[in-house]
């Protein structure tokens, strides 16, 4: 009770200087353009801003750092939907149904779905971060390596549910994936592994050139290939934005998704990213529908972007109460937090309760801006695609080579980005699914260290993973998970595979007339 | 014909600087080689938020991460020697050649300044069965390979800190790599291991907070911000020369001269400016200054204390 | 066009690569502390590869291939190779003309080759984009960006 006074308390304080609302727009608003523009994520959006808010008193400073945090996150699905091309890895699972859409003229309709679910699933997150921060700190606590390592397995059998048309093609992308991981230097033996003597290979693949590569320059690839053969796509105009309806039946698996969204973020070291593959494969693994998924279903929409969402105000928990961040960007905010004077931990909370609520309360705030801002500009997002492709396609190239090299001012990322770009493209002729190898770019690391960090505290008895409950029920929980995907895997070949023979005889009847 | 190219070099370089006399006339870019957010990071954000003030140009953080730090000195170090990039360099950089990651030492910099050393401590969950370093470290000596104690990373400052405790006093730990000081934290606060090797700095708020207990800091003298926390000596185990996590500011070989001097000047009134100090103090980070001579002399005998400690540890390549 | 032989032909790369993963990743054993050491997760996976892919090759051979993939289109497989070549000078002329110049020099190029009639346009985009790119990214984010060597500080 006494956590809800204080909240009203902190609404006030942020309500009686209209500056703080104004920082939040602006936040949010540069958010979005950092989001959407693939290579630049809220990572680095916050981390670049933080020398803007020296000059301003520190709740809002900090409350524009969380407004580029949640509309970074959101950015990125507008590139993920209209371009293929994810802006931060977190939108990775959202263009898997939300490009479909765009390719059906409406990409209006998937934005619209996207910054509804962002609201919802970003609004529970917020409300689960101010209500029940300590508890769930405590909570994951309990999370140790056999714990991480069971999560990170857990986490893997999402490939079923994203793996397209082949299993066996998506488990061999997975594997390659995970060997790619494997590069560079190991924190945990002080090993060099497949470097080659190359200094650049020792900091391993980096994630960002390596999302680049396998979305954005194989997508440009495959449009200037198919230039003169697909025609261009329009989006429809008129009333663009997703219906009453349509949104009222998404609202289940909008809430679903956002608390596990929250859940996910919670845990140390599992960020948007992952939340939003594992809210994907669950939607898919429940949905009643499930054929339509991979081909422009709405919920395939709903789901990583509610729980991507959800995830930014469970990132939040460990942060603030242990000041230990949740994923990368709370990273930076927690550096921004000590900047400024405040130091997270256990003694923000006894000491510094001015300052805790109004980020809770900012958060949800950023939220609704983010609602605004969202639909206000779906209209003008989804017009971006009508562009000439052959201005656009230029313009997007250039965009994916420096977005490539601005991660870390590399110019090797940019050569690792176009290589690997080449190999999505050949990939995805040959039927090979490329969002495996990012789940296990995400994954790879978090599994195999901490699968060897239990086997040293166990002294290599892997009965650890077992015996502990938590890491047992995750395993268990990740058997489930493979066996009922599995199964709903089968059931769509089967299914399609009946609509390919009905096509066949129809036609072939149509021939014999 | 080197002697020739390198003569065009220099004839060129002199044209470029003599072209924009004035230094520094646009802003100045300050390369650090761990991720936004982390320690690091957040000193060079709060060093460089004086930039303005004293340089008469902003001061830039970038992060260029990967490799253990590798990635980003590697660039501090061939980056255009103008004077308009600055590195931070790192305790890695003692490591990279003894352990074979890479052939690049602090020789290959030009040396502005030392800024911080930190030392190692040891701290345990609150609750605890082990309430001083003598208990921990005669449990350690009759259990071998029991207690787990977890530290920052392979090859890290606070894994040679301990590993050399470890080794000199003849105590088996079972020795726990995380990637960092944050999930260190956490393993020890979860239970999931006994002791946790990390800088003091980092134990700072949960030993305020009641939540953890520091046996001991590995230094030569008491931390002031923990007047209470013994030295190694102190508590009954003695170490001759500590290894020490430090920071420092570095620039490419073969900027002008008068620019190495203008930013020397220039760093260290950023340094000592009162807002950084307040700041430092605040987080609970030791400042320790050294120009650029002893800047490397430190750095010389930190390489010879360092050789028998990752020889111990298996990690001497050479 | 059948995706058998592909697949049959990928097949055998990832098992010969796998088998090498395997053999280079075995200079890494006894390098940790325990026997799980930095070996071990890239050979688990090697093998693990290698069964992959040989249920690949088998898979195939048994005719259970995916049918359904396209056709390769040559006219447009060089374009794209054009397209990366040009991408590539464009990089590498980046540290010369520094960012600005070979942006907007590249995006012309790109668009003259993929077909954009209108000179106008070209012109405009090229500038206008280089322009917007090259202020955010140098003005407001900070970044750094290869200067060349027509640099004058601004």
């Amino acid at each position: 009770m006494e956590s809800i006074v204080l909240l009203l308390g902190a609404f006030q304080t942020i309500f009686s200087d209209p500056f703080s609302l104004l920082f939040i727009l602006i936040g949010v608003t540069a958010g979005i353009m950092v989001g959407c523009l693939p290579g630049l994520t809220a990572t680095m959006g916050c981390a670049l801003l933080i020398p803007f808010t020296f000059s301003m008193p520190p709740i809002q400073g900090l409350l524009m750092l969380m407004g580029i945090f949640t509309g970074g996150i959101y950015g990125g699905s507008i590139s993920g939907i209209l371009i293929r091309t994810p802006g931060t890895p977190a939108a990775a699972a959202t263009l898997i149904d939300g490009y479909p859409l765009s390719q059906q003229g409406e990409a209006g309709k998937a934005i619209g779905i996207a910054t509804i679910a962002s609201f919802v699933g970003g609004a529970i997150g917020a409300l689960i971060m101010a209500l029940l921060a300590p508890q769930i700190a405590q909570f994951g606590l309990r999370f140790g390596p056999p714990e991480f390592f069971a999560l990170a397995i857990f986490g893997l059998t999402m490939i079923i549910s994203i793996s397209g048309e082949s299993l066996l093609k998506g488990v061999i992308a997975a594997l390659f994936g995970l060997l790619i991981t494997t590069i560079g230097f190991d924190p945990l033996s002080g090993v060099p592994r497949f470097t080659f003597g190359s200094e650049n290979l020792l900091g391993g693949v980096t994630f960002i050139p390596a999302l680049i590569g396998l979305f954005g320059f194989a997508q440009v690839f495959r449009n200037i290939e198919k230039m003169e053969i697909v025609p261009q796509v329009k989006s429809k105009v008129g009333k663009i934005l997703p219906s009453f309806k349509e949104v009222k039946s998404l609202l289940p698996t909008m809430f679903k998704s956002g608390g596990m969204g929250a859940m996910t973020g919670s845990v140390p070291g599992l960020g948007a990213d992952v939340a939003a593959f594992v809210a994907y494969g669950e939607a898919k693994r429940t949905s009643k529908q499930p054929e339509k998924f991979g081909k422009g279903a709405l919920e395939g929409v709903a789901a990583p972007e509610s729980a991507n969402n959800g995830a930014t105000g469970g990132a939040m928990i460990p942060m603030l109460t242990l000041g230990v961040p949740g994923d990368a960007v709370t990273a930076v905010l927690l550096g921004a937090l000590t900047i400024h004077g405040f130091q997270p931990g256990p003694l923000l909370f006894r000491d510094h309760l001015d300052i805790v609520y109004p980020i809770f309360a900012g958060m949800i705030l950023c939220q609704v801006v983010l609602l605004f801002v969202g639909l206000g500009g779906a209209r003008l997002f989804a017009k971006l695609i009508n562009i000439d492709i052959k201005v656009l396609t230029p313009v997007i190239f250039l965009l994916c080579i420096v977005g490539s090299y601005s991660m870390r001012f590399s110019f090797f990322d940019v050569w690792l980005a176009m290589g690997i770009g080449v190999l999505a493209y050949f990939m995805g002729q040959a039927k090979f699914p490329v969002s495996p190898i990012l789940l296990a770019l995400i994954l790879g690391p978090m599994a195999e260290q901490n699968m060897r960090r239990s086997l040293m505290l166990s002294q290599d008895d892997p009965s650890i993973f077992f015996t502990r409950p938590i890491s047992a029920i995750f395993l268990i929980l990740a058997v489930l998970m493979a066996i009922t995907s599995y199964r709903k895997f089968k059931k769509l070949r089967a299914i399609e595979q009946q609509i390919a023979e009905d096509i066949a005889e129809s036609s072939s009847a149509e021939s014999q007339k | 014909m080197k002697k020739l190219l390198s003569l065009c070099a220099a004839a060129l370089f002199a044209f470029s600087s003599a072209a924009s006399a004035d230094f520094p006339e646009k802003d100045i870019t300050l390369i650090v080689p761990w991720s936004a957010g982390g320690g690091t990071d957040t000193i060079a954000r709060a060093l460089a938020k004086s930039g303005k003030k004293h340089l008469g140009v902003n001061v830039n953080v970038v992060n260029k991460t990967g490799g253990g730090g590798v990635v980003g000195m590697s660039a501090a170090k061939t980056a255009r020697p103008d004077g308009y990039s600055v590195g931070m360099i790192t305790f890695g950089l003692s490591t990279y050649k003894l352990m074979g990651l890479s052939d690049m030492t602090y020789r290959d910099f030009e040396l502005l300044q030392l800024l911080n050393q930190s030392s190692a401590a040891l701290s345990v969950a609150a609750d605890s069965q082990f309430k001083t370093l003598d208990d921990l470290m005669k449990y350690a000596k009759e259990n071998p390979g029991i207690v787990t104690l977890g530290h920052t990373g392979a090859g890290g400052a606070w894994h040679l800190s301990a590993a050399s405790l470890g080794v000199l006093q003849e105590a088996k730990f079972n020795y726990i790599p995380f990637d960092g000081g944050a999930p260190t934290r956490t393993a020890l606060l979860g239970g999931h291991v006994t002791v946790a090797a990390t800088g003091i700095d980092e134990v700072k708020q949960l030993s305020e907070a009641g939540q953890v207990n520091i046996l001991a800091v590995n230094a030569l003298e008491r931390h002031p911000a923990f007047p209470d926390t013994p030295t190694l000596e102190e508590a009954g185990y003695k170490l001759d020369a500590p290894v020490l996590d430090w920071r420092g500011l570095a620039l490419p070989k073969g900027v002008p001269e008068d620019r190495v001097k203008f930013l020397e000047a220039g760093f260290k009134k950023m340094f000592d400016d009162p807002e950084f100090v307040e700041f430092t103090k605040g987080v609970g980070l030791m400042l320790v200054y050294k120009d650029a001579a002893g800047f490397g002399e430190f750095l010389g005998s930190m390489e010879e204390a360092l050789k028998p400690t990752l020889d111990a540890v298996g990690l001497l390549k050479e | 066009m059948d995706s058998k032989r592909i697949d049959i032909g990928i097949g055998i790369i990832l098992c010969l690569l796998s088998v090498a993963i395997y053999l280079y990743a075995e200079q890494y054993a006894g390098r940790g502390v325990n026997s799980y050491g930095p070996n071990f997760f890239p050979q688990a996976l090697s093998f693990m590869l290698f069964l992959a892919a040989v249920g690949l090759i088998i898979q195939a051979l048994r005719g259970k291939a995916l049918k359904n993939l396209e056709a390769m289109n040559k006219p447009g497989l060089l374009r794209t190779a054009v397209t990366l070549l040009i991408a590539t000078a464009y990089v590498l002329l980046m540290n010369v003309l520094g960012f600005y110049l070979a942006t907007g020099l590249f995006l012309f190029v790109v668009m003259t080759y993929l077909g954009q009639k209108k000179l106008w346009i070209r012109v405009l985009v090229s500038v206008l984009v280089a322009t917007a790119v090259y202020s955010l990214f140098h003005y407001f984010l900070k970044i750094p960006l290869p200067e060349g060597i027509f640099y004058t500080p601004v």
